[in-house]
């Protein structure tokens, strides 16, 4: 991977980046709330998280990030350069992507939630690398009236960027869990360095889901997602009494 | 007799699916079908059966007391068996309504190495109705199923749809003993997906216990409310309000349920519970109260023990 895109992957992949990821618990404070989650159980619920969910983003954004990499005739050009970034039909696809991944996601907070957080990452990137034709996503979105969500802009933006399929995939898993693992560190007793050791200890869990997202992108099977327990805390979210997350 | 079975394939096939010959109608498994179609005529909905292949069949419409037609599916196996291929073919006309439940629960037999298929293909054109409302699915010890379900929907189509899986035969000490149990559904609305879901439970593989997955429960439901066109706000209106009723309705750790919009046109229930008894009377509160506020009408419920 040569310097410059890493770097790029790197920044992209901030959980410092300012869109809003901090704001949202995707379910997990209602967990927390009625005691279903405690920090002894979270090294096997976000394995578990990396099967289920975790697979459903990579999916999405291994499937954009491809969309992207096609371009007009499949033709490769350096990163950067300004005009269309898909064709009409890259569009089609990429906007049928972003329905599906709402249909995808039952609990309407964390619907919302994905789709803040894709809006408002495909916002900021445009502000700061204006020339790779990310507004065409905006309006395409917003013309068809359909929600962009986080992992299909990820996707977008490291195809638009030629970051590395595998490497823009594994960097959005990673963090959708950062983003998890810190909500955590809000709402249960978990400090820095367990919080980071949780981290690390997953990466292997974090490679094997990687394996299954491209085995059913290659397969082109939907990707398989059961986990009511998290779904059901997001639906119930709006109920809690008291609430740091938005979901 | 086309609904006898022989188990005589012994040992599990080479990890491909679906992959076992089919037989035909006299062979060690069945391939069977059923094609309904509902359609309005002078204010009343009559079905006609199209095509009907053991081991699923269905007796006649009964008709509803507000012109809706009732069909019972009967799978006169008494479940599904080994490598079973069952397609069901539901066709709501225009304006019509059906109600098309079951005869009793979908029992999912213990599979020797091929995966078993139900394939549900529904249509509902505009302002049709279809309530589908099937008794509970029950996966034996070491079965292997597969269960895909698509649904079109036209403009002003309505849906309402339950699904209840149960762990396994519990009173027999099963819990989560079969092999593979997947569910895939696909719902569209106006040609763009309103939902869909892909899950995939292997329980010798995934833990089902996980606080991601089902944590103390061990059956759950999903109950789809869909009709294509009804604003957006209402939807948030009844979501509010069916929410109301799933606290009610939630004591953990025996019961709990949930309500959310789905992406477009409709609403999702989910129920999950420890022993299954409460899921059945829940599921018939929420339709109560979806089909009065989406309807103007109560429901009609078939005649159940709920």
């Amino acid at each position: 991977m040569r310097s410059l895109t890493l770097s790029q992957l790197l920044h992209i992949s901030d959980s410092a980046l300012p869109i809003g990821s901090a704001s949202h618990s995707f379910g997990l404070e209602t967990l927390v709330a009625d005691g279903a989650l405690t920090p002894a159980d979270l090294k096997g619920f976000f394995a578990d998280f990396l099967v289920e969910s975790g697979a459903l983003e990579g999916a999405g954004c291994l499937t954009a990030y491809r969309i992207a990499s096609a371009r007009e005739t499949g033709e490769q050009r350096p990163p950067g350069i300004s005009g269309e970034l898909l064709t009409a039909q890259g569009w089609s696809e990429w906007l049928n992507l972003n329905c599906r991944m709402s249909a995808r996601r039952a609990p309407r907070e964390s619907r919302d939630a994905s789709s803040t957080l894709g809006r408002r990452f495909l916002k900021l990137l445009l502000e700061i690398i204006p020339n790779v034709g990310l507004r065409s996503a905006m309006d395409a979105a917003s013309r068809a009236g359909v929600k962009i969500h986080h992992c299909t802009a990820f996707g977008l933006v490291g195809g638009s960027l030629d970051l590395g399929a595998e490497e823009t995939t594994l960097a959005c898993i990673q963090q959708t869990l950062k983003t998890l693992i810190s909500a955590c560190q809000r709402l249960l007793p978990l400090g820095q360095v367990a919080a980071n050791a949780l981290l690390w200890n997953l990466q292997s869990d974090l490679i094997d889901c990687l394996e299954r997202v491209r085995s059913d992108v290659n397969s082109g099977s939907l990707t398989p997602c059961f986990t009511p327990m998290l779904e059901m805390a997001s639906m119930r979210h709006p109920l809690l009494s008291t609430r740091l997350f938005i979901s | 007799m086309e609904s006898i079975k022989l188990h005589v394939l012994g040992g599990k096939t080479s990890g491909a699916l679906e992959s076992a010959p089919s037989l035909g109608k006299t062979g060690m498994r069945a391939d069977g079908k059923l094609d309904l179609r509902f359609r309005m005529n002078r204010g009343k909905t009559t079905m006609r059966m199209v095509e009907q292949r053991p081991p699923l069949k269905v007796v006649r419409g009964f008709e509803l007391d507000d012109g809706e037609c009732l069909a019972h599916i009967h799978n006169v196996s008494g479940g599904v068996l080994d490598g079973d291929r069952l397609d069901l073919r539901l066709d709501v006309g225009s304006n019509a309504r059906a109600q098309v439940t079951s005869t009793g629960a979908a029992r999912i037999y213990r599979s020797r190495g091929d995966i078993s298929v139900q394939r549900t293909h529904i249509h509902i054109a505009e302002s049709g109705l279809l309530e589908y409302l099937p008794d509970q699915l029950i996966p034996f010890r070491n079965s292997r199923y597969r269960q895909v379900t698509t649904v079109d929907m036209a403009e002003d189509a309505g849906l309402f749809w339950w699904e209840t899986v149960a762990p396994g035969r519990q009173a027999h000490g099963e819990l989560f003993d079969y092999d593979l149990l997947q569910i895939e559904t696909e719902v569209y609305a106006r040609d763009r997906p309103a939902v869909m879901e892909n899950v995939r439970l292997e329980p010798g593989l995934r833990s089902m216990t996980s606080s991601l997955r089902m944590g103390p429960y061990r059956h759950f439901s999903t109950f789809y409310m869909i009709r294509i066109g009804w604003p957006q706000a209402r939807w948030l209106k009844l979501e509010s309000d069916l929410q109301a009723l799933a606290v009610r309705l939630t004591e953990v750790p025996k019961v709990i349920w949930g309500v959310s919009t789905t992406a477009a046109h409709g609403l999702v229930v989910r129920g999950m519970s420890a022993t299954g008894q409460e899921l059945p009377s829940g599921l018939l509160a929420f339709w109560s109260s979806a089909r009065r506020e989406i309807y103007g009408r109560s429901a009609v419920p078939p005649r159940k023990v709920w």
